[in-house]
């Protein structure tokens, strides 16, 4: 039996050794997009994207890099959409920021961080991974369950003061993860066309537009037929729009 | 004789004063008068109209009429005059108000005044119309002269223009030794008209003046001698300029020259002799701006206008600041005009523009542009084009400046390129590149608790702490109480007296004060006692029992002193026990 040993763990570090297959096909998108060739690029990476098992860190990379190739293909809108989703992944990249700022500026958007209180606060909301925010809600809570069993059994005063202390900070460690909750779109998409698209009453240009949407807006798709997709802004208004003119956030 | 008290003298003397007031302070009717100064005047001349009410001090004047071919001018008073006299030990009071008016004649012949009409003591009474009549100046027709002009005759909406008023006497019938020639000039239009903006007219040096309208001391300057029908004339002129806001016709009433002599006092002048022209009337025509043809970048300039450009400094390197003098001068609204904003001009696409000063004139018009060169292949500063309307005519058209040759030498001690892109293009931002990491060493951090769960632990951790926190205080009481943190301390506090207990009786002290802490009881209570009685089912009760014999026999019986450590491990074992 002991002579197998050896044998096997020589077999599991040759199979460590090996390559990810997801690395390597990650790889063979960065040289097609190093040999300028995007399209095959975009192809590798979305794919890789919208596999099954793909963490959401890994899915945040691929977005970014898949927001560049859209750049360097000149569809500069497709490529806010992808910043867009590496910024939701990943809340705290700073390159991912960089890049949307960048695209949104050249596209003549608003800012995606206007900078104001509102946008500040939700930054800081969102700053945290999903994981994350719920493991801080959950340290809060041990925190508070602890010091709040030591105040049952022991009672005083400076226990009963430090168990509201814990609830304060429970509460606090949960307002990330409750706030993404609160935040959080049914199916965003975003208006990349860089001309205001006009809102159609009907999935036809043939009939009237009733308005028109803000490009690099958000807004909730309602619907979706070939090539066209229904919409509702913020404001409350809906209509059909071109199906180019707004990009999925969530894939 | 009768003797009167002081009270009844004073009333007596009263009463006579009162008896011989009366009939003196009651007065007679008013009356209303009205008079003029002259009856017969000259053209242009002005004659006083005097207004008196007598009799009372409660009246005003209601309206002045209008008549036409006589302006009046304001009303000024009343002036009061009040005037008590006694006579023969009668009082008479008398009161007065005076208003006085002047009226100038603007035509010749026959005028009437009407009558006034005024509110006396709540009463309307209107006075007594009044004849005048006026003639012409013949003698001042032949020894002055009067002319209003404008230049241009006929002006374009926009376009400026000025009125010249030209007058003056023949110098040849006024030599008196003792004064000099004074003059008046009379120009209802003077201080503006509806549809005129006042501009800034030709400044004029000179030593004469003029009244305009009585109220105004305007400098005429002194032109050459005039000749009229074989007569010469001292001449002067005055000068206004206007811009027309509107199209139509644009009158200028009658205008009255008065000349004469003054003879000049010690204390004041005396006009001596007094001679009048007018009136004179003039026409002005203002025809609109064709919107026919009007070019979109056309400045508002109307006009006959020339333009000159100049700079400051023609070798520059790139970005060095080049300031572009342009001036506008002529005959037009310069004042009024867009100046060209090369910011938006195609033309220099090849410059950026900083920034601009203006300076506006009378006869000029400057606006100096801060440029710089974005490019050493820059070879000129392109003409200024301005779009304006000719009246001469009738058309738009653009003057430019002539185009200036410059030389942009590239910025000294720049790193050369080698891609032979444009400056511009060298340098810029763009995106960061791609992350090629591994795909493998992006991880997720690990999630220790699902959402699910995460929502039923805010739930149910409140709760089983609520929970507990009851239940512990509805079997033991408040744990944080006194007695029960005295209870659970009471075997660090035995362990810290006997490490300070010095004799046997010190340690038996130190036990007691344990059990009693454990029990809920005072010391006194185990002094002497028995666990058996005091905890009859408890296990801890027989060590306890042996221990406190232990100490009490070496503390009061001479028996050998129980080790603290047998004390402390009895204590345990009591605890052990359910103490």
């Amino acid at each position: 039996m002991r002579c197998f040993l050896p044998i096997v763990l020589a077999f599991l570090q040759l199979f460590a050794a090996a390559e990810d297959p997801v690395d390597a096909a990650f790889e063979r998108g960065v040289d097609a997009y190093r040999s300028g060739a995007y399209a095959e690029a975009e192809t590798i990476w979305t794919t890789l994207f919208e596999a099954e098992g793909i963490s959401d860190a890994a899915r945040a990379q691929l977005a970014f890099d898949l927001g560049n190739a859209a750049w360097r293909s000149d569809r500069r809108g497709d490529a806010v959409g992808w910043y867009t989703i590496a910024v939701r992944l990943a809340p705290r990249s700073a390159e991912a920021w960089r890049n949307l700022e960048f695209a949104r500026a050249e596209l003549g958007f608003e800012p995606y961080d206007r900078g104001d209180l509102g946008a500040t606060g939700r930054r800081l909301v969102t700053s945290l991974r999903a994981s994350e925010r719920r493991n801080l809600a959950l340290a809060g809570l041990a925190l508070f369950a602890v010091i709040g069993t030591l105040e049952a059994l022991l009672g005083g005063f400076a226990l009963r003061r430090l168990v509201l202390v814990a609830a304060a900070l429970a509460v606090l460690a949960g307002v990330p993860w409750l706030g993404a909750f609160a935040v959080a779109e049914t199916d965003p998409m975003l208006v990349v066309a860089e001309r205001a698209p006009k809102l159609q009453s009907e999935p036809t240009t043939e009939r009237g537009a009733t308005g028109e949407l803000v490009p690099g807006a958000r807004v909730e798709r309602l619907d979706e037929l070939s090539g066209w997709v229904r919409v509702a802004t913020d404001g409350g208004q809906r209509g059909w729009v071109p199906a180019d003119a707004v990009f999925a956030l969530e894939r | 004789m009768r003797i009167h008290s002081p009270m009844q003298r004073l009333q007596s003397v009263l009463f006579a004063l009162a008896l011989c007031a009366a009939p003196a302070l009651a007065q007679a009717a008013p009356s209303v008068s009205v008079r003029l100064s002259s009856g017969v005047v000259k053209l242009g001349e002005r004659v006083a109209l005097t207004l008196s009410v007598e009799g009372t001090t409660a009246a005003r004047v209601l309206s002045i009429p209008t008549v036409d071919g006589l302006e009046f001018g304001a009303l000024s008073g009343p002036s009061r005059q009040q005037f008590t006299e006694i006579v023969n030990g009668r009082m008479t009071r008398r009161s007065s108000l005076e208003w006085s008016l002047s009226l100038t004649p603007k035509r010749v012949g026959d005028l009437e005044v009407p009558p006034i009409e005024l509110e006396v003591e709540g009463r309307r009474v209107s006075t007594r119309p009044q004849s005048l009549r006026v003639v012409r100046d013949v003698s001042g027709a032949e020894l002055g002269f009067l002319e209003v002009a404008a230049t241009p005759s006929r002006v374009v909406e926009g376009q400026a223009f000025t009125v010249e008023v030209r007058f003056g006497w023949d110098a040849s019938g006024f030599t008196n030794p003792d004064g000099g020639v004074y003059a008046d000039l009379s120009l209802p239009w003077w201080n503006g008209l509806p549809g005129l903006i006042e501009l800034e007219g030709p400044s004029i040096s000179s030593p004469s003046e003029v009244n305009v309208n009585r109220r105004e001391r305007v400098r005429a300057e002194r032109i050459d001698d005039v000749v009229r029908d074989g007569r010469k004339y001292v001449g002067y002129r005055i000068v206004k300029r206007w811009l027309p806001t509107r199209a139509g016709a644009i009158e200028l009433p009658e205008s009255f020259l008065e000349f004469g002599v003054v003879r000049e006092g010690f204390f004041r002048s005396e006009r001596i002799k007094q001679y009048f022209v007018g009136p004179v009337e003039a026409t002005i025509p203002v025809v609109p701006l064709p919107e026919a043809n009007r070019p979109f970048d056309y400045s508002g300039a109307v006009g006959d206008i020339t333009a000159r450009a100049s700079v400051d400094s023609r070798d520059v390197v790139v970005g060095d600041s080049i300031k572009l003098t342009v001036d506008w001068t002529g005959s037009a609204n310069l004042e009024f005009f867009e100046a060209p904003d090369l910011a938006r001009s195609d033309e220099f696409e090849g410059f950026r523009v900083y920034g601009t000063r203006e300076e506006k004139r009378l006869d000029r018009r400057r606006v100096v542009y801060d440029l710089a060169a974005l490019d050493e292949t820059t070879a000129e500063i392109p003409p200024v084009p301005l779009v304006i309307f000719d009246p001469e005519t009738m058309e738009y058209r653009t003057v430019r400046t002539e185009p200036i040759p410059i030389r942009v030498r590239e910025l000294a001690g720049a790193v050369a390129l080698d891609d032979g892109l444009p400056r511009e293009e060298r340098f810029g931002p763009d995106i960061d590149d791609i992350d090629t990491r591994p795909l493998s060493e992006a991880r997720d951090p690990t999630s220790l608790v699902g959402d699910r769960a995460l929502v039923w632990g805010f739930v149910v951790v409140p709760v089983l702490v609520l929970g507990l926190r009851r239940v512990v205080r509805a079997r033991r009481g408040d744990p944080g109480a006194p007695r029960a943190r005295r209870r659970r301390g009471a075997r660090r506090r035995l362990q810290r007296a006997l490490s300070r207990a010095a004799t046997p009786d010190e340690r038996l002290d130190a036990f007691e004060e344990f059990l009693a802490a454990r029990t809920y009881r005072s010391r006194e209570a185990w002094q002497g006692a028995r666990a058996q009685e005091l905890l009859p089912a408890s296990a801890a009760a027989p060590v306890v029992d042996a221990t406190l014999a232990r100490l009490a026999a070496a503390a009061w019986g001479g028996a050998e002193p129980v080790p603290a450590a047998e004390v402390l491990a009895a204590a345990d074992e009591a605890l052990a026990g359910g103490l």
